[in-house]
C-alpha cells in the first residue's frame, strides 16, 4: 500500500522535476541535427572518472556467490572470463586464445594467452584457471550457473598455458556458462586467502582493479594499467582511458534520475516509462537500448484443472493483447515475444511466428465453448457448475502491476474473471512449487537456449518448472538439445521442442524486456555489449 | 536510584531476547529463506539442497536460534551473514556511525525549529503568525517523506545546486536528509510546544511571575518554557530512539548509507543473522536512550521521580 502510494508520488513528482528541469538542459535549436552529433564533439585527452548509479550493493564481489544486480555490475570490469560473447552471440576468445573439442563432445582442450598477469602481478597459468573451477565445484552453490559448473567431470593443467575440461556426457551450455561472468578467473593467492580471511579480495585480471570500496555509499574501481588483453569486441585493447570507474550506491529510481540531472552521475538504468518520455527530450543525455536474453511469459498451471486442459490454455493465450501491454504498461520499450525463447537467443526462429496463439478474442471463446464451458447469462462461463475464474499470481516487481491488471481486463473480456495476487518473489517461488495459483506472470534471464530445459523440463516441476509442464516429446528433444555440440542442429531441436510448447500452451510469451541505459553526453566510446554490459574499455569522459 | 537503573537494565535485557525470539520467528514463517533468495529462479532442487545444508538452514528453526544464542551469550558473538560470510557486528557497526549522525543531526534540528516555531505561535497565538505556523506544522506533519525528500532534491540540488542529491561524507551531504527527517517531529514538536507554553501561560504561577514584576521574556524562557517543554522532551527522546533503529526510507531516498537500509535488505535476502543483529542494535539504542530518558525526566519532574524510584 505505501509502497505503491511511494511509486505514484515519486512518478508526479519525477515528471514536476523533469518538466521543471527541461529548459536548464539546453534545448537543441531547431532544425539542429540529432544529439548524438551535437555530443560527439568533446573528445578529452585524459580519461577521467566515470560515475555510475547502483541499485543495491554487492554483499561481497566474489563471482561465485550470491547473484545480485549490483555484482553483475562490477564483475565484468575486475574479472576476465576464457571467453566472451558479442551482442550477435558469437564466442569470441579472451583469456582462453584457442580451443579444441574432442570428436565424442567429453573433452575441450583450452590454449590460454600468454602474458596475461592478475592484478596481484601472478601470470595467468592453466593451474589458476583449474584451482578456479575446483573452488566453483566446491562451494559455487550459490551460484546460477552451479548447474553448468557441475557438469565438468575433470579439470586438469596440461601445461602452463593448456587446461583440459572433461565431462560425462556433451555439455552444449558450457560455452554459455564460462561466458558469463560469474565464471571469471581468479588468482590462486587470492582463492587462498580469501578461504582464510573474510576481508581479503578476490582478484581477477580485468581492465580494472578494485580500489575503495565504502559500505552502502560507493565502490571504486581503478585503471589496470598492465591490462593488455581486450577481447574484439572492443576497439581498445589495452589499458582502459577512464582513471576511475566508480559505482555509487542510490537505491531510489527518482534520486538517480536527479543525480544524473546534476551531473552527479554519468550512467543510469531507466525503467519507468515516465522518467524514459522526459529523458528523451534532454539533449544532455543519451539514450541506449540494451538487449537482455529475458523473456516476461504468462504461464498456467498446468497441473491444476481446468488448466490441465491445453484447449482452456489456448483459449486463455487467445485473449492476451500483447501489443496493448506493450504500449499501455511499458511505454514501448520491449520486443513482442511469440516464442518461449527471446528473439536474442540461439534456438529463437522467426517462423516460430506461424505458431504464436495471437490476440483472437473470438477465437478464444469459441474454444472455450469446444472444451466444453458454457456461458450464462452473466457472461460468465461454466462447466459442470464450476464457474471458469483464475488467480492470477505475481510478483511486486514493476511493472508487473500494471500488466496483471491489463491481462486481467483481457481476460474479463472473454468473459473470465481473475483475482490479482502480487507478492514478494519469494513467496511466488514458494506458492508456485506448492501449486498454489493459476495464471502466473513470470520472468526468465538466462543466456542458453537450455532456458527451456530449465523452466520447462519434466526433472524440474517443484523447483524451476514452476507451470509443472509435463510432455515427454518435448523432454526428448530438450535432452538431445543439452547433448548437441553441432549448433545449427542443436537450435533445429530448440526450434521443434518450441513447436511443441507453443500448441501445449504452457505458457502465452509476452515479451522480451529492454534496459535502457541512460548515459550523460560527457562520455564518449561507451558501448553496450552482450546482456546489457557496458563495455568502457573505450571510455572517455568530459569534465 | 542504582537500584531502579539496574531493574531496568534487567528488563531491557529479557526485552531484547524476546525481540531477537520474535524476529527470529517471523522470519522463519516467511516464505522462502536464504538459499532461495540467494541462488534465485534458476536454481534447481538438488543446488538449494546443497545450498540449504552449508548455510545450515536444513537444521530446525529453532536449533538456529538457540546455537545463535548460544553464540551471543558465550562469546558476545552475533554470527556472519548468510550472504557475504562476514561477521554481523562489523557490518552494524560500518552502518551505525552514520546512523547516528543522521539521528542525532534530524533530532536537535527538530528540536531547534519546532521550539522556535511553537514558542511564537503560542506568544502569538489567534493572530495571523500562529495560523500561518500552525498550518505549516499540520503540512510538517501530514508531508511524507518520500515526498519531501525529493522536493528538498528537485530544490537544493536540482535548481540552487547548494547541496549534492546523494551520498554521505561531507557535513554538506548530511543537510538534506537530516531536514527531510527533521520536519515531521519539528511540526509535531512545534504543536506541543505551542499546547503546553499555552496550558502553562494561563497558569497562576505565570500571573505571580508578571505580578511581582519579572519581564515578559525572563517569564517565558525561565518560567513557562520550562515546565511546558517535559512532554516535548518525551516525545524528541523517543523519535530519536525512533531515527536510531535506521530510516529506511530517507536513506534510500538520499543514498545515506544507515542501518535501515542494511536492516531491509537483509529482509529481502531472509538473512535472518544481520536481520537479528540490525534489530538488536536498533533495540538496544533505543532501550538505552529511553532508560537515560526516564532518569533524566525523573530528575527534571520529582513527581515522577518520587512514584518510579
Amino acid at each position: 500500500m505505501v509502497s505503491r502510494l511511494h511509486k505514484v508520488l515519486a512518478m508526479i513528482l519525477a515528471a514536476i522535476i523533469l518538466s521543471s528541469c527541461a529548459p536548464a538542459a539546453q534545448p537543441a535549436p531547431a532544425g539542429a541535427p540529432p544529439a548524438k552529433t551535437v555530443l560527439a564533439s568533446p573528445t578529452p585527452a585524459s580519461g577521467g572518472a566515470l560515475v555510475r548509479a547502483m541499485t543495491s550493493e554487492p554483499a561481497t564481489i566474489d563471482p561465485q556467490g550470491a547473484p545480485s544486480s549490483g555484482l553483475s555490475l562490477v564483475l565484468p570490469y575486475l574479472f576476465d572470463t576464457l571467453v566472451v560473447r558479442d551482442t550477435d552471440n558469437r564466442l569470441l576468445p579472451l583469456l582462453a586464445e584457442t580451443w579444441q573439442v574432442a570428436a565424442d563432445g567429453k573433452a575441450i582442450t583450452m590454449t590460454l594467452r600468454s602474458g596475461v598477469t592478475f592484478h596481484d602481478g601472478s601470470p595467468l597459468t592453466a593451474d589458476a584457471v583449474r584451482l578456479t573451477f575446483e573452488r566453483f565445484r566446491k562451494s559455487g552453490a550459490k551460484s546460477p550457473i552451479y548447474g553448468g559448473i557441475q557438469q565438468i567431470s575433470g579439470i586438469e593443467a596440461a601445461d602452463d598455458l593448456t587446461v583440459r575440461f572433461t565431462f560425462k556426457a556433451p555439455a552444449a551450455n558450457f560455452w554459455s556458462t564460462i561466458s558469463m561472468p560469474y565464471a571469471g578467473i581468479l588468482s590462486p593467492a587470492s582463492i587462498e586467502q580469501a578461504a582464510a580471511d573474510d576481508k581479503a579480495r578476490l582478484i581477477g585480471t580485468g581492465p580494472f582493479t578494485l580500489g575503495e570500496w565504502q559500505a552502502g555509499q560507493s565502490i571504486t574501481l581503478l585503471r589496470n594499467a598492465a591490462y593488455a588483453w581486450g577481447p574484439a569486441i572492443v576497439e581498445n585493447r589495452g589499458a582502459p582511458h577512464l582513471d576511475k570507474l566508480v559505482f555509487k550506491v542510490i537505491p531510489d529510481a527518482a534520486t538517480q534520475l536527479a543525480a544524473l540531472q546534476a551531473g552527479e552521475v554519468d550512467v543510469i538504468f531507466v525503467n519507468n516509462p515516465d522518467h524514459l518520455g522526459k529523458l528523451k527530450q534532454n539533449s544532455a543525455i543519451r539514450l541506449h537500448e540494451a538487449v537482455l536474453n529475458s523473456l516476461i511469459y504468462l504461464g498456467f498451471n498446468t497441473a491444476k484443472a481446468p488448466f490441465d486442459n491445453p484447449a482452456v490454455r489456448r483459449a486463455l493465450a487467445h485473449a492476451v493483447n500483447k501489443d496493448e501491454i506493450l504500449t499501455l504498461a511499458l511505454g514501448g520499450v520491449g520486443i513482442k515475444a511469440f516464442a518461449p525463447l527471446p528473439p536474442t537467443l540461439p534456438g529463437f526462429d522467426p517462423s516460430l511466428a506461424q505458431h504464436e496463439l495471437g490476440y483472437d478474442p473470438a477465437k478464444a471463446q469459441a474454444l472455450l465453448a469446444e472444451a466444453g464451458f458454457v456461458k450464462g447469462g452473466d457472461g460468465a462461463w461454466a462447466k459442470g457448475g464450476q464457474p471458469l475464474k483464475a488467480l492470477l499470481l505475481t510478483s511486486n516487481r514493476a511493472p508487473n502491476d500494471a500488466i496483471a491488471a491489463l491481462l486481467q481486463s483481457q481476460l474479463m473480456a472473454i468473459g473470465v474473471p481473475a483475482e490479482i495476487q502480487q507478492l514478494d518473489s519469494k513467496a511466488v517461488m514458494d506458492a508456485t512449487a506448492a501449486g498454489k495459483f493459476d495464471l502466473l506472470l513470470w520472468r526468465y534471464d538466462w543466456n542458453d537456449p537450455d532456458a527451456l530445459n530449465i523452466y520447462l523440463g519434466a526433472d524440474r516441476i517443484g523447483s524451476t518448472n514452476r507451470v509443472a509442464y509435463k510432455s515427454a516429446a518435448v523432454d526428448k528433444l530438450l535432452v538431445a538439445g543439452a547433448r548437441e555440440l553441432d549448433e545449427a542442429k542443436r537450435n533445429a531441436l530448440y526450434v521443434e521442442a518450441q513447436k511443441l510448447i507453443l500448441a501445449d500452451a504452457p505458457w502465452q510469451p509476452l515479451y522480451a524486456p529492454l534496459d535502457v541505459l541512460a548515459i550523460s553526453a560527457k562520455v564518449s566510446g561507451a558501448e553496450v555489449g552482450y546482456m546489457g554490459r557496458l563495455l568502457l574499455n573505450d571510455a572517455r569522459v568530459a569534465r | 536510584m542504582f537500584i531502579y537503573v539496574a531493574r531496568r537494565a534487567a528488563g531491557s535485557l529479557v526485552v531484547l531476547l524476546a525481540i531477537s525470539l520474535i524476529v527470529f520467528l517471523a522470519l522463519s514463517a516467511a516464505p522462502g529463506d536464504a538459499a532461495a533468495a540467494m541462488a534465485g529462479d534458476s536454481a534447481s532442487a538438488s543446488q538449494l539442497a546443497i545450498l540449504r545444508a552449508e548455510l545450515g538452514l536444513d537444521r530446525s528453526p529453532l536449533a538456529r536460534y538457540a546455537s545463535f544464542l548460544t553464540g551471543l551469550l558465550t562469546r558476545g558473538d552475533l554470527g556472519r551473514s548468510l550472504v557475504s560470510q562476514r561477521p554481523v557486528a562489523g557490518l552494524v557497526l560500518e552502518r551505525l556511525p552514520y546512523t547516528v549522525a543522521l539521528a542525532l543531526a534530524a533530532v536537535a534540528l527538530a528540536a531547534l525549529l519546532g521550539g522556535v516555531a511553537g514558542t511564537l505561535a503560542a506568544l502569538r497565538a489567534g493572530t495571523p503568525l500562529d495560523t500561518l505556523l500552525m498550518a505549516g506544522a499540520a503540512l510538517g506533519v501530514a508531508v511524507p517523506t518520500f515526498w519531501s525528500g525529493l522536493l528538498l532534491i528537485l530544490l537544493f540540488s536540482l535548481h540552487l545546486r547548494w547541496l549534492p542529491v546523494t551520498g554521505a561524507g561531507t557535513p554538506a551531504h548530511l543537510v538534506l536528509p537530516a531536514v527531510t527527517l527533521a520536519l515531521p517531529t519539528a511540526a509535531s514538536v512545534a504543536r506541543l510546544v505551542r499546547s503546553g507554553l499555552l496550558d502553562v501561560l494561563a497558569a497562576d504561577y505565570i500571573r505571580t511571575a508578571h505580578a511581582k514584576g519579572l519581564t515578559p521574556r525572563r517569564v517565558v524562557i525561565r518560567h513557562a518554557l520550562r515546565n511546558g517543554l517535559i512532554p516535548v522532551a518525551a516525545v524528541l527522546s523517543l523519535q530519536l530512539g525512533h531515527l536510531l533503529g535506521g530510516a529506511f526510507i530517507v536513506e534510500s531516498i538520499f543514498g545515506w548509507p544507515g542501518l535501515g537500509r542494511l536492516a531491509v535488505q537483509a529482509i529481502f535476502d531472509r538473512d535472518a543473522p544481520v536481520v537479528l543483529g540490525a534489530t538488536l542494535a536498533a533495540a538496544a539504542v533505543y532501550l538505552v536512550v529511553n532508560l537515560g530518558m526516564d532518569i533524566a525526566h525523573g530528575w527534571l519532574d520529582p513527581r515522577v521521580g518520587r512514584e518510579a524510584i
